[in-house]
């Protein structure tokens, strides 16, 4: 398999299948990622607006830079304008938004628990994302450093600080579970 | 095991409907704005800067203030110099590309782009080497309002996400009215602070407020923006 690296570089060069590749690398990811804080339409239309951003900035690539950073930080950007402009929560967990019918039937976020979902929207954005990452994509502390712009010491604490005050809201406000 | 491979089917089928549609939206990018748009972002500065340089020198050809050799060279360098960096901000801040992570500072470029042009006219006048008369600028707002529209004009070109960022046409406008005051320095030979506030730094005024317009009109239709 190509590194995203490989594949941007390809596309630079003309390559339109390189550009395709990407987008299936990545859009799952990004719909699964957006869906936690926007509903189904507002995260495709994220999604597009990102690789349209990904393919008009592509001369300001410089060759060999992490690519997964660069897609990441054009989506969060985006997603924060939509949260802004529909005037939103920043992670907003209504009924009708957990109801929406999934892009991915196995969106992890559906999964889980309202009060879960409640819990970490009251962190702190930076602390949200992280999370989000970590605990919901399951990915590495490295990966998720990447992806967010920080050193991987920065996720760690703000990983540690999410998690604490998440054990806080779980231990001041008792659940039912669901 | 069935469930999950319609899943993924279903999965595969929406990225295909997506890539589709950003196909299309690529495809649509086509002409001069979208060759200028997708250049690299120093070059889109570069373009902005030399523009703007060559409409000072059109200035200063065709309506130099008379006064120009006989004004004090450090009372223009301190403006042109405030001037220029605030501008230089100020267009990176908004041909800032996406995957850059946001500059927190956005808000205190604005701030600095909208005071200076006041700050700058509450100064007491400059002694010259010399009289002259202002009598013949009358025409400064027009001046301004020509010279602000075109760094507008050039800055909506070259901008690759006019979706609206927070700060965005604020920014835009409160640029254009920075540089409506630069070329004014080179046009006007006035400057008493009465003329610099109504005739030059209004001239900013202007412009902002309509960049404040578009956006509010944005707002209402919830649509994209119209500058």
């Amino acid at each position: 398999m190509r590194a995203d690296e490989e594949l941007m570089a390809a596309y630079l060069a003309g390559d339109i299948a390189a550009f395709d590749e990407l987008f299936r690398r990545y859009a799952g990811l990004l719909l699964r990622t957006l869906r936690r804080s926007l509903g189904r339409d507002d995260a495709c239309d994220v999604v597009q607006q990102t690789f349209l951003q990904l393919h008009r900035s592509r001369h300001d690539y410089r060759p060999g830079a992490a690519v997964r950073p660069w897609i990441f930080t054009i989506a969060l950007n985006l997603q924060r304008r939509h949260l802004r402009d529909a005037r939103r929560r920043p992670l907003p967990l209504d009924d009708e938004a957990a109801a929406a019918p999934a892009v991915a039937a196995r969106d992890i976020t559906d999964d889980l628990p309202r009060y879960v979902r409640g819990a970490v929207a009251r962190l702190p954005r930076e602390q949200q994302r992280v999370i989000a990452l970590h605990w919901f994509d399951g990915l590495p502390f490295q990966r998720v450093a990447e992806t967010v712009g920080a050193s991987l010491g920065a996720v760690k604490v703000r990983a540690h600080r999410g998690y604490l005050a998440l054990r806080k809201i779980f231990e001041k406000e008792p659940h039912d579970g669901r | 095991m069935a469930a999950d491979d319609a899943d993924d089917g279903e999965q595969d089928r929406d990225t295909e409907r997506l890539l589709a549609a950003v196909r299309a939206r690529i495809a649509a990018e086509r002409g001069p704005a979208a060759w200028l748009r997708s250049r690299p972002t120093p070059q889109r500065v570069g373009l902005i800067v030399h523009a703007l340089t060559v409409a000072v020198l059109l200035t200063i050809w065709f309506g130099a203030r008379p006064d120009l050799a006989a004004y004090p060279m450090h009372r223009m360098a301190l403006a042109l110099g405030s001037y220029a960096v605030c501008l230089l901000l100020a267009i990176d801040q908004l041909l800032r590309p996406l995957h850059v992570r946001r500059d927190r500072a956005a808000g205190l470029v604005l701030g600095a782009t909208i005071a200076l042009p006041w700050a700058l006219a509450l100064l007491p006048a400059a002694v010259r080497t010399r009289a002259v008369s202002g009598a013949g600028h009358d025409d400064c707002v027009l001046v301004g309002l020509v010279a602000g529209g075109l760094l507008m004009l050039l800055l909506r070109v070259l901008d690759r996400d006019t979706g609206g960022r927070r700060l965005r046409l604020p920014l835009m406008g409160a640029a254009a009215g920075l540089f409506a005051n630069l070329v004014l320095m080179f046009h006007c030979p006035i400057d008493r602070t009465p003329h610099l506030l109504a005739a030059h730094a209004t001239s900013g005024l202007v412009l902002t407020l309509l960049a404040l317009a578009a956006m509010s009109a944005r707002a209402l239709r919830g649509g994209p923006e119209s500058l």
